[in-house]
């Protein structure tokens, strides 16, 4: 039995520092898929929290002989990631917010240090990958940055494994044609 | 094989190992006949490598700060916890026997119907059996709630739904509102015992409930456009169903 399990199992029997540990060694690698799929620090926290939140709460649910605690894990991720993303897809119309518009609002901006940080992570993949339709970028950064096999991805992102294929090679292909024209724009710069 | 060169999508499935085993074997032995092919691999898989590296190397930079933390929702899981210990076989048992309920009725809702041409007296061709099933429905789903959401349905799917129950309980409320109407004008003759003062109580009640009516129809809509397909969405609309069939059932209650 890993440790995992162990943890697992000592959590399932009320050990509450087992749950502990489970979100403390699992807690930046939710964040950080959330992050590659939303491209948006504070929305990754938002998603990866509630994703270890709901699978801490549901904990009996997870069967260790259908899959991996990480895949588990990865699919609510995911799951939340995905809501996150419907939610910026919804044109904002409200009435309340509307009649809380008169009252003024700061802006929320990122902190300076939070800025820098952000500006110090990009580059050129991360901006394409950034590009990419949603359900490639999740086929992308699953393969390329979690390490998945294809079996793993189409669980993770609920469909066939042949599809999972599909995605992550148009997923590379379609990257493959946005980095060439960022090279193309950028030798063009340089010609100028 | 040998005398054309590969594709791209070859390549890219060579690569990816997307290829069934009868293509691969073709490929490989294009591969050692053809420098070009070789080359143009490698470009790939060096491609390939540079994308995960990169996208790694981004990636793991991120940390979350501080605010996420065990401590922000160990709360959460304590009161679940002392749930769990409690209630662990009421929870998991409640909402089986509350289906059953609700089954139990339709059905005997269903005879009734059935034999609906034989019925004589009026008071009973309206049977409240079948909302109150549905209000055993609407417990059991309640009851349900936070165990099968961490797979979302499609958007387009969640949409319809999210719509169409929301059309639903907006009807439903129009039925709560003579309901509330019929409630008033019982409650006055059974305090007053005289008629003639029911009319403008009923008036004033169907008034207040047609305000509520508006408020909540564009309240509740507001936050279901907001966190359509979210469990809390959900949950109120299955809150919103269990009180609108309350609200039906309540005058069989009264008699």
């Amino acid at each position: 039995m890993s440790n995992l399990e162990a943890l697992i199992d000592s959590w399932r029997a009320g050990d509450e520092r087992a749950a502990e540990t489970i979100y403390n060694l699992n807690r930046e690698r939710a964040f950080r898929l959330a992050f590659a799929l939303l491209g948006n620090a504070e929305d990754a926290e938002e998603a990866a929290q509630d994703a270890l939140t709901y699978a801490l709460l549901n904990i009996a649910q997870f069967d260790e002989k259908r899959s991996k605690f990480t895949t588990w894990l990865h699919m609510i991720t995911v799951s939340r990631s995905r809501d996150i993303l419907r939610k910026r897809r919804i044109p904002g119309l409200s009435l309340t917010d509307w009649l809380s518009r008169r009252k003024s609002h700061p802006e929320h901006t990122p902190e300076p240090e939070q800025k820098a940080e952000l500006n110090e992570t990009r580059n050129t993949v991360w901006e394409a990958v950034q590009k990419l339709q949603p359900m490639l970028r999740e086929a992308i950064v699953l393969r390329h940055w979690g390490g998945h096999t294809y079996q793993e991805i189409s669980e993770i992102v609920g469909c066939p494994m042949k599809t999972a294929q599909s995605r992550v090679r148009l997923g590379y292909q379609k990257l493959a044609q946005i980095l060439a024209e960022t090279d193309l724009q950028n030798t063009m710069e340089v010609i100028r | 094989m040998n005398t054309n060169h590969l594709d791209h999508e070859n390549l890219t499935g060579y690569i990816y190992r997307t290829l069934d085993d009868a293509t691969r074997e073709s490929i490989n032995a294009h591969l050692l006949l053809c420098p070009t092919c070789r080359a143009r691999l490698a470009e790939h898989e060096q491609y390939q490598r540079q994308i995960s590296n990169e996208l790694s190397a981004t990636v793991n930079q991120a940390v979350p700060s501080p605010r996420m933390s065990f401590a922000a929702i160990s709360d959460r899981l304590q009161r679940r916890r002392a749930s769990w210990s409690l209630w662990n076989r009421v929870e998991v048992s409640t909402p089986v026997a509350l289906a059953l309920a609700g089954l139990l009725l339709s059905l005997v809702g269903l005879w009734q119907f059935i034999n609906l041409r034989t019925l004589t007296t009026p008071s009973q061709q309206f049977s409240a059996l079948p909302t109150l099933a549905c209000f055993f429905f609407m417990l059991a789903s309640v009851e349900e709630f936070d165990k099968a959401f961490y797979i979302r349905p499609r958007f387009v799917v969640t949409f319809l739904v999210a719509a169409i129950l929301w059309l639903g309980t907006a009807f439903i409320g129009l039925l709560n509102i003579i309901v509330v109407r019929d409630l008033a004008i019982m409650a006055v003759v059974a305090v007053d015992g005289r008629n003639a003062t029911a009319g403008p109580i009923a008036i004033m009640a169907v008034m207040g409930a047609v305000i509520l009516y508006i408020g909540l129809v564009i309240g509740a809509g507001e936050y279901h456009y907001k966190n359509i397909g979210q469990p809390s969405s959900w949950k109120l609309f299955s809150v919103t169903l269990l009180v609108q069939l309350f609200i039906l059932i309540l005058p069989y209650l009264v008699i």
